[in-house]
């Protein structure tokens, strides 16, 4: 529970449907200053607000320290992702790596039958009780797209007491119950990163970064240097802003070379792309054969509506993407998560 | 979890209310709640209160009522002593010896000593979490001017040979605090025989109420005063008297005065049946602090393969109340610094947890509460580990 609106009122409506609920709160980062603190779920200040909500409810609740979890496998991971050239998704490996992880592991030890969170998705019960993870039934909410790596054996586990209802009615259910939380902001950035500055994050925890140890040349097209910038990790593909080439053509970043330091730019058409290939897939279900079907469309960021796609499986862990239109600026590290109609059927990593 | 069936283990963070307390406390809310200053027939009865009170308290120390100055808790009591006595007597030396196992109103008073241009010397327990007066004597200079050792540690209960300690303080020129919060009213304290220049207590440890404390101060030992207004308290601490409290206090201690001594054999008994159960049910526990010279009520133990924050978590939620090792709920991880301080790797002193006996606990409520620790803490040694792992799946079917 980050003690914010969605948290709060999935646990109410948990303990009115008659559970027995316990709120846990994550410790999982040291905020740098009170500002940041404030403005972001997952802190001290928060776990006192989600500390006054169980009070409200009548539940325990307790703060887990997670720091050493979630810096090994979020944040850490996040860097590494970023000096390799890609682009990650840390708030799926935190659900994936940390709650549907480490929480799971410790509160099943303490005798915990179901893990919940307030995330605008669905666990619905296909007719032999086979859980499947289904889109929110409010559109513009639904964060299924985070929740592709949730290990399937933990499905049937899970609760999302929010997933058939619109965030309307949610802060309306929190104002009902005269919850503390119902008028509060919502958090949308990466929470760990101050001010939503990931290069300065980046900088300031590696320092070959502000020696220019990773800066390099700046390529077109045609292979020909245009430019220099001051460390390839500061790059996302598709990026157009901040290249620092000044007026003339519109040119974007369409790819980023770790190993020569190289910075790739284009014209837009260098983006688009009709065929990717997905790392680490994790599959959800075992009802969709894929290859050769028709009816799949894949999500490949956050806010993306979707895309019609055929699939095909490949050894290991990897699944071939052919869209049916073009997509510009595919990023890689990013998520790819794939829809049959609405229900997640898996996911992986853009190579 | 149904109130009536928790069992309360954690007696040294706080204790219920005695009735009789409570009781007495009561007419000093509803009837004579007069403020001891005034003149009339209302001040007068509150004054006479005051002054039983202080009677009370100083008979538990052995010591003159006249010494005996409340506070508003063993925190303020604490910070009187050491900034109180260290900034009026700076002129006849600058160094302070303390224990690295000192509660924390110690260690933070003397960390602002130390802001203010004092030396402090922390001194290490040795594995039993005793502090010997060998090694007070060892860290004695010609400008020490204070050593404030605690009588017993709130963690692992062990006991210090004050006696011992006051002696190499006095040799060496400086006055002896020892914060007694956890052993006032449990343990017989003589501040003659024992040398003991201040010392510091608290009432909610001895089922008086919160928010009361008292300062023995030695005839003769000079302090600045903390805070500043009327002549209460001799203007040692200043601000009209917590009345009920104080009076809470008087009786808390009077109660602790005729039943102390059976208290603590059953206390001791109570200890050791629980000991003897978790001994019996679990491997690889180990038990903290001294094996002799501690605190009846006091067990600490490290569950070797058992994170304390999950087992502290796991047995609240079966009604078993006890505290661990780590801050958790304040957010922080470090581990204990008492457990680590006496040798503890960081890892032991995550996976251990205190367990605090006290006057409303019976032997039924200890057999309960053993069953639940063993059970939690297998459980949690089987379970707490990734879920894919083929070994806790077949120690879940089996717990299932």
């Amino acid at each position: 529970m980050s003690g914010g609106v969605d948290s709060s009122v999935a646990a109410a409506m948990l303990v009115e449907q008659g559970f027995q609920v316990v709120g846990f709160t994550l410790k999982l980062w040291d905020a740098e200053d009170e500002e940041h603190a404030r403005k972001v779920c997952c802190t001290t200040v928060m776990a006192r607000d989600a500390g006054k909500v169980c009070s409200l409810l009548g539940i325990p609740h307790y703060t887990l320290d997670l720091r050493d979890d979630f810096r090994k496998e979020v944040i850490e991971r996040f860097d590494r992702e970023y000096l390799a050239g890609r682009t990650p998704n840390p708030c799926v490996h935190c659900n994936s790596k940390v709650k549907w992880g480490r929480v799971w592991e410790k509160v099943q030890a303490i005798g915990m039958e179901w893990l919940a969170t307030g995330h605008y998705a669905q666990m619905v019960m296909n007719e032999y009780g086979v859980p499947a993870l289904v889109k929110g039934v409010d559109g513009s909410k639904d964060q299924s797209y985070f929740l592709w790596e949730i290990p399937r054996p933990l499905l049937h586990r899970t609760l999302f007491p929010l997933g058939s209802f619109s965030k309307l009615e949610v802060r309306d259910y929190a104002r009902k119950l005269n919850l503390p939380v119902a008028e509060k902001e919502e958090s949308q950035e990466v929470c760990f990163i101050p001010r939503d500055d990931y290069r300065g994050w980046l900088k300031s925890r590696h320092p070959e970064l502000e020696d220019g140890a990773l800066s390099g040349n700046v390529v077109d097209e045609h292979g020909a240097t245009i430019g220099q910038h001051d460390g390839y990790p500061f790059f996302t593909v598709g990026q157009r802003k901040g290249l620092g080439l000044g007026g003339g053509r519109k040119l974007f970043v369409t790819k980023i070379e770790p190993m020569t330091h190289q910075v790739h730019v284009g014209p837009e058409e260098g983006l688009t792309l009709r065929q990717f290939e997905v790392e680490r897939l994790n599959l959800l279900s075992s009802d969709y054969p894929f290859t050769g079907e028709n009816g799949y469309s894949v999500k490949i960021r956050y806010r993306d509506v979707g895309q019609p796609a055929r699939l095909t499986l490949l050894p290991v862990d990897r699944m071939l993407v052919e869209l049916e239109s073009p997509v510009r600026s595919l990023t890689p590290g990013q998520s790819a998560v794939f829809y049959h109609g609405d229900d997640v059927i898996a996911g992986g990593i853009i190579c | 979890m149904n109130r009536a069936k928790r069992i309360y283990l954690d007696h040294s963070a706080t204790t219920p209310v005695d009735r009789r307390v409570v009781e007495a406390m009561n007419e000093f809310m509803l009837e004579k709640f007069g403020n001891p200053s005034s003149i009339h027939a209302y001040g007068r009865e509150a004054k006479d209160a005051l002054d039983f009170a202080r009677i009370s308290v100083a008979k538990l120390l052995d010591a003159e009522s006249d010494d005996i100055f409340f506070t508003s808790g063993g925190t303020e009591a604490d910070n009187l002593a050491l900034i109180g006595y260290c900034t009026r007597n700076r002129s006849r030396g600058t160094h302070v010896i303390i224990s690295s196992i000192e509660h924390s109103a110690i260690l933070r008073s003397a960390k602002e000593l130390e802001a203010l241009g004092f030396i402090v010397t922390r001194l290490r327990p040795d594995r039993f979490g005793e502090v010997t007066a060998n090694a007070v004597e060892a860290a004695m200079t010609d400008h020490t001017i204070l050593v404030s050792v605690m009588h017993a540690n709130n963690e692992v209960g062990t006991i210090n040979d004050l006696a011992a300690i006051s002696h190499v303080a006095h040799t060496g020129g400086a006055v002896f605090h020892t914060d007694a919060v956890q052993s006032f009213g449990k343990l017989p304290i003589f501040v003659g025989r024992m040398g003991i220049d201040m010392l510091s207590l608290s009432g909610h440890k001895i089922y008086g109420p919160k928010g009361i404390g008292a300062i023995y101060i030695k005839h003769g030992v000079d302090l600045s005063p903390r805070q500043f207004g009327g002549h209460q308290e001799s203007e040692v601490r200043p601000g009209t008297e917590n009345l009920p409290g104080i009076v809470g206090l008087g009786v808390a201690a009077d109660l602790c005065h005729d039943e102390m001594v059976s208290e603590a054999s059953k206390l001791a008994y109570l200890r050791d049946e629980l000991w003897n159960r978790l001994q019996s049910g679990l491997e690889r526990i180990k038990l903290n602090g001294h094996p002799e010279r501690r605190m009846a009520g006091n067990l600490n133990v490290t569950f070797d393969g058992v994170e304390g924050e999950a087992l502290l978590v796991a047995l609240d939620l079966e009604g078993v109340a006890v505290s661990s090792g780590s801050a958790c709920s304040s957010g922080s991880t470090s581990p204990s610094h008492v457990l680590t301080e006496i040798g503890l790797s960081p890892q032991a002193a995550h996976s251990s947890l205190r367990m605090t006996l006290g006057r409303i606990n019976s032997i039924e409520q200890i057999e309960r509460a053993a069953n639940i620790i063993i059970k939690s803490v297998i459980r949690l040694r089987f379970m707490d580990r990734p879920y894919s792992s083929s070994e806790s799946s077949a120690m879940q079917a089996v717990l299932a």
